[in-house]
């Protein structure tokens, strides 16, 4: 198929995600608007699963079902050296090693990827990879946005909260209340508190909170209050309760009064540092600092060094002495006994605002949730002078009642989601008139209530989810049911993916044996900073030592974004991203192809193959395919490798390895 | 290889089907169903532009930190007289500083230009001159008197982080009319970033390629355009034939994949903007005599005239959209137009860097033919207040953020030239006819691109979200 291509689509710049959702089958709904007999709000009633394919699992089952209902064959199995890559990335989001790849095709016991899905789970990488999911959709960023972008330095101890928190596998109940009100459900626990990032972890207007006018600092006060319900609704219930400021909710049966009533529930939360000194902490911040001084010492050292050796070597040192500095503050915040968190503050009455205008109260509303919601109270029971405690507390527990079958259905859609790429209903944050429809209701209920009777264990629903046929089968095109189902809805194959973009940056630094694995911590700060009133961060790309840990310990403030992981769709974090883009563009070309970090990366590839293959051409080749893909080069590709090994260097071959579709995507 | 090479068998005949039929409907499965999200040639959504454009690209001039209507394009004779008064009326005006003065008149004189007989005042003596290009709005308001959000509302049409900005919104309905060029570019004040960086761009939820792209106007024009260590001519050319065979290879083996040959065309494309971001941003090819029209080679007008020039180049090979922003970071020295302590000198500062500049833009143009089809936007976040920043029983020298009254112009294609559109008060403080906001003002920029703004949309969250939110009038009168 030709195109005449214009930049920058078509064909060429592919955008899935977000896009307005479309159902499968059936009519469209005849009323604009839904009543409380919306599918989502439906009693969650455990579903029969269908019978006629004895032997395999219930998620195969409805697959199966309406793979059969749409004249389409089951699936045929993915290999193992594609499944092991696969399973990779979607649970640890990193490639597998040559020795993991070669062990696991080897092992010929018949549960040996049963073995190999439980090591990973188990991987304290499976936190670092499933946090990052997580922070999208709770728009998490470590400084102000607006107008000063002021620095969070103690923002970071949510990530690590989150981390833990899945790879431990905290029942998701627990989970999710802990990060409304862990303050006040597990007092002296500093666990609590910091798990409270959740609520503050957006952006915050510090000089609109401070200007002189009373009517402007209501009305920014109004809009934070609007990001907190919304993000609250959004992600634990796929309820866009923030679209009934200002009016009733045009599409889902949320009235204006029962918006302001979630107000209510949120009312006492402020944003701030919180002081944890002398409550236990989990991560020994110590350890770290001092593991920092080393690295202090070290380029000191070489700073010292190569001022004695060539005085004029000012830029090196300057690079160097600002990577000092980077560190320094690393440090400082690891020793900072503070956590960015939610600081209770005073709560007054409040009211219905008309057209959302802080200058035109109408009634007064207690604490309380959405009333269409059914099996769970939507009135908390508490006065307009409830304390912030038991607002956060009784929000805490309506959102995650097993009763609540919002809360259930949309934690296991995010998870079917981030294994195939989709979910069964196509809008995570949105289970509304206007979001999709789930591809296979029954499926989603099942898993739904499969959660609850294993005690809310996400890596048990995953284990499920990961062990199914459906999930082991082959990415392979097939024309006949691409005709018949082009979206792939009905899951006849798995969907080659892109890697994200932290996945991407990750796995050259793996690949190229430089990633730094250490776990937790502040975050790496990969820009220069300067104030000059507002807050600036330029992008610096530092080398070696901190700047080689996982993305996932970037330091994400909102104006300095990483331009690499930028390209590769990394959401703003400052807007909620419960899907990704996916995009395909000249820029990412120019960015894998120039980058300094990716060129840098290269070089490390091809000093690691010399260090591990030997110097034999052939098998450095073999290893560096190995590495990269997971798999060996063939004759074809082992002769053109050496030639251009031959002309223009071992890094030129790693270079173009990178930027390979192989290396990129995911079948 | 892969098991999948026991497919290549009947390869041949597979993909001679698969280049008439399974193609595209890969491609439909890639794309979404809605028509919405599909995209043809240029990248522009097939059903757009709704109706006839006036116009088919823009460049928007953005004041950062707030121009003073009263100094510049809002005339107001009352105010002269009234220097020294105090504004009167009801309760004292809630202002961001608190601090109200005296009413102050304005340092530079105004006169009636061109055959329009428009209004504008010495501050802008150049664009006085191409008075009769202009169409002004004196009738702006804002929902804030903070910089930021009222930024971010000028910019997306919303107070919060986060949301698709304007050149982002043409980007997904538009495209770009250029192979090699992106259709939404940037071009920052030299000095600094504008407060909030990178977030004035965002694509919000939209996919990330509708971000503005940055071009600096002297230097290094984008980040990653060459490698960024030296590689010989030869290895890049070994290095890119290998990773077509490669990429080759691995895309027989998926059948074709659509994502997986759009990635292989991402890289032809990169190679070719290679070759078009130096060709654009080299301005020495352009003639002495237009160099120096712009300010070129002299200050105070070197950096914004490059702006200036870059951005008219950038259009002429087909960019949708540019912005060029004035003034940087807020605070002390100041670096943008938010003249607290002294307008006279604040404004005397900015206004000789981009006067002479965009006068020279808006005659270019027209020589060019390119004011038929192109709108001029000039915009900033809010106005300042008549009466000054300072004691209530003096006048001093600085003035305040004001929300309630402002003047934003346009110029160029579809539009009523050499026209006034609105009023403040007698003295210029808040807007009294015809009030504009920033979505009517979103809605007729979208208007003359040919766009119905209450049906460009994207879904996110719940909301087929457009950029003017709920409300947004097109400007009828303005119109040609």
């Amino acid at each position: 198929m030709i195109h005449r291509v214009k930049w920058p689509v078509n064909a060429v710049l592919i955008a899935i995600a977000i896009a307005p959702p479309t159902l499968p089958g059936g009519p469209a709904p005849e009323s604009n608007r839904a009543g409380r007999d919306g599918w989502s709000l439906q009693p969650l009633v455990p579903p029969k699963v269908p019978g006629n394919a004895p032997g395999t699992s219930p998620i195969d089952a409805f697959i199966l079902d309406r793979l059969k209902a749409g004249g389409l064959n089951p699936p045929s199995p993915a290999n193992r050296q594609t499944l092991i890559r696969r399973l990779s990335f979607d649970l640890l989001g990193l490639p597998p090693t040559p020795k993991q790849t070669a062990d696991f095709i080897a092992d010929l016991r018949p549960d040996a990827y049963e073995r190999l899905v439980d090591a990973m789970l188990a991987s304290p990488h499976y936190g670092e990879r499933w946090a990052r999911h997580w922070m999208d959709v709770a728009r998490y960023g470590e400084s102000d946005g607006f107008e000063r972008d002021g620095f969070r330095p103690n923002a970071w101890r949510y990530r690590d909260w989150l981390i833990d928190a899945f790879n431990a596998d905290m029942p998701y109940d627990e989970f999710a209340r802990m990060q409304i009100a862990g303050d006040v459900l597990r007092p002296g626990d500093a666990q609590g508190v910091i798990a409270t990032g959740f609520l503050v972890c957006g952006a915050y207007d510090e000089v609109g909170q401070k200007q002189q006018s009373a009517a402007m600092r209501a009305v920014v006060r109004q809009d934070e209050m609007e990001d907190l319900v919304g993000t609250t609704t959004q992600t634990f219930l796929a309820l866009t309760a923030n679209c009934a400021r200002c009016h009733d909710h045009k599409f889902d049966p949320i009235p204006q009064a029962e918006y302001y009533r979630l107000v209510s529930s949120l009312a006492g939360v402020q944003h701030g540092d919180r002081d944890i000194t002398g409550e236990p902490l989990k991560h020994a911040a110590e350890d770290r600092a001092a593991a920092i001084q080393v690295r202090i010492d070290l380029l000191t050292q070489q700073v010292a060094a190569v001022a004695v050796l060539n005085p004029v070597a000012k830029a090196e040192i300057e690079q160097l002495n600002i990577e000092i500095g980077q560190i320094r503050s690393q440090q400082g915040r690891a020793r900072a006994t503070r956590t960015y968190a939610v600081v209770p503050g005073p709560v007054g009455p409040t009211h219905v605002l008309r057209r959302g205008n802080p200058a035109q109260e109408a009634e007064r509303v207690t604490p309380g949730g959405v009333a269409a919601v059914p099996g769970v109270a939507a009135d908390f029971g508490l006065s307009d002078s409830a304390s912030d405690r038991d607002r956060r507390m009784k929000l805490a527990k309506w959102l995650s009642d097993e009763r609540n079958p919002l809360f259930a259905r949309v934690i296991v859609n995010r998870l079917w989601q981030y294994h195939f790429g989709r979910g069964i209903v196509e809008t995570a944050n949105d289970f509304g008139f206007n979001g999709g429809r789930p591809s296979h209701p029954e499926l989603l209920d099942w898993l739904a209530t499969e959660l609850i009777a294993r005690h809310w264990s996400l890596k048990q629903i995953q284990r499920l989810i990961v062990c199914s046929a459906t999930y082991r089968q082959s990415s392979e095109l097939n024309a006949e049911a691409a005709r018949i189902d082009p979206d792939n809805r009905l899951l006849w194959r798995q969907s080659p993916r892109r890697l994200e973009a932290e996945s991407l940056r990750d796995t050259m630094l793996s690949v190229a044996g430089e990633l730094d694995p250490r776990i937790g911590g502040p975050g790496y700060e990969d820009f220069h900073t300067f104030t000059h009133n507002t807050q600036f961060y330029e992008p610096r790309d530092f080398v070696g030592g901190t700047f080689n840990r996982r993305s996932v310990y970037r330091t994400w403030v909102r104006s300095g974004r990483n331009p690499l992981l930028d390209v590769f769709d990394c959401p703003d974090p400052s807007t909620r991203a419960p899907r990704r883009a996916l995009t395909i563009t000249p820029l990412q070309a120019l960015a894998l192809m120039n980058d300094s970090f990716v060129l840098r990366m290269s070089d490390r590839f091809a000093q690691r193959l010399q260090r591990e293959a030997g110097p034999e051409l052939d098998r450095q080749v073999t290893l560096a395919y190995q590495l990269a893909f997971a798999r060996a080069p063939d004759a074809e590709e082992v002769a053109a490798s050496q030639r251009i090994v031959g002309r223009d260097g071992l890094p030129a071959l790693c270079r173009v390895l990178f930027n390979c579709n192989e290396f990129a995507y995911v079948d | 290889m892969t098991d999948s090479q026991s497919t290549a068998v009947d390869r041949r005949g597979f993909l001679k089907w698969s280049a008439r039929g399974l193609g595209a409907v890969a491609l439909a499965s890639l794309l979404h169903r809605d028509a919405l999200a599909e995209t043809d040639d240029r990248g522009a959504l097939p059903t757009l532009p709704h109706f006839a454009p006036r116009a088919t690209r823009a460049i928007q001039i953005v004041a950062c930190g707030g121009l003073s209507q009263v100094d510049s394009f809002d005339y107001k004779p009352e105010l002269i007289q009234r220097h020294g008064q105090s504004l009167g009326g009801g309760a004292k005006p809630d202002v961001f500083f608190g601090q109200v003065g005296l009413l102050r008149r304005s340092d530079w004189a105004f006169k009636p230009r061109g055959q329009s007989g428009t209004w504008i005042s010495d501050l802008f003596p150049n664009i006085a001159g191409s008075a009769d290009e202009l169409t002004l709005i004196r009738s702006m308001v804002a929902d804030t008197s903070n910089h930021t959000p009222a930024t971010f509302q000028q910019n997306s049409g919303f107070r919060l982080n986060g949301f698709p900005v304007l050149g982002s919104w043409l980007s997904y309905g538009l495209g770009s009319e250029s192979e090699n060029l992106p259709a939404f570019v940037v071009i920052p004040d030299a000095r600094e970033l504008p407060p909030g960086g990178s977030i004035n761009w965002t694509s919000g939820f939209l996919p990330a390629r509708h971000q503005g792209v940055t071009f600096r106007a002297s230097g290094r024009a984008i980040d990653n355009l060459v490698p960024a260590q030296a590689i010989p001519v030869q290895a890049e050319l070994d290095a890119r034939e290998l990773l077509g065979v490669l990429n080759r290879r691995h895309l027989l083996r998926h059948h074709e994949e659509d994502a997986l040959a759009a990635r292989v065309r991402s890289y032809e494309l990169a190679a070719r903007m290679q070759l078009a971001v130096p060709e654009v941003t080299d301005l020495e090819g352009e003639s002495e005599a237009t160099r120096e029209a712009y300010g070129i080679g002299q200050a105070p007008t070197h950096d914004f005239g490059r702006g200036c020039l870059l951005a008219r180049r950038l259009l002429e090979r087909g960019v949708r959209f540019v912005q060029l922003f004035s003034g940087g970071a807020l605070g002390s020295p100041r670096i943008n137009w938010d003249g607290h302590e002294d307008v006279k000198a604040n404004h005397g500062q900015e206004a000789a860097r981009i006067d002479q500049p965009i006068a020279a833009l808006l005659r270019d143009l027209r020589q060019r033919g390119m004011l038929d089809d192109t709108l001029i936007l000039f915009t900033t976040e809010f106005g300042r207040t008549p009466f000054t920043q300072s004691g209530a029983n003096t006048v001093g020298a600085g003035r305040d953020h004001n929300q309630y009254g402002f003047t934003n112009w346009m110029a160029g294609a579809g539009l009523r030239h050499g026209f006034s559109y609105g009023q403040t008060d007698e003295v210029g403080w808040k807007s009294a006819v015809d009030p504009v906001t920033w979505p009517d003002f979103h809605a007729t920029v979208l208007n003359l691109l040919g766009l119905d703004h209450k049906r460009l949309t994207f879904y996110h969250s719940g909301i087929r979200r457009r950029i003017t939110n709920v409300s947004g009038q097109v400007i009828g009168p303005i119109l040609a």
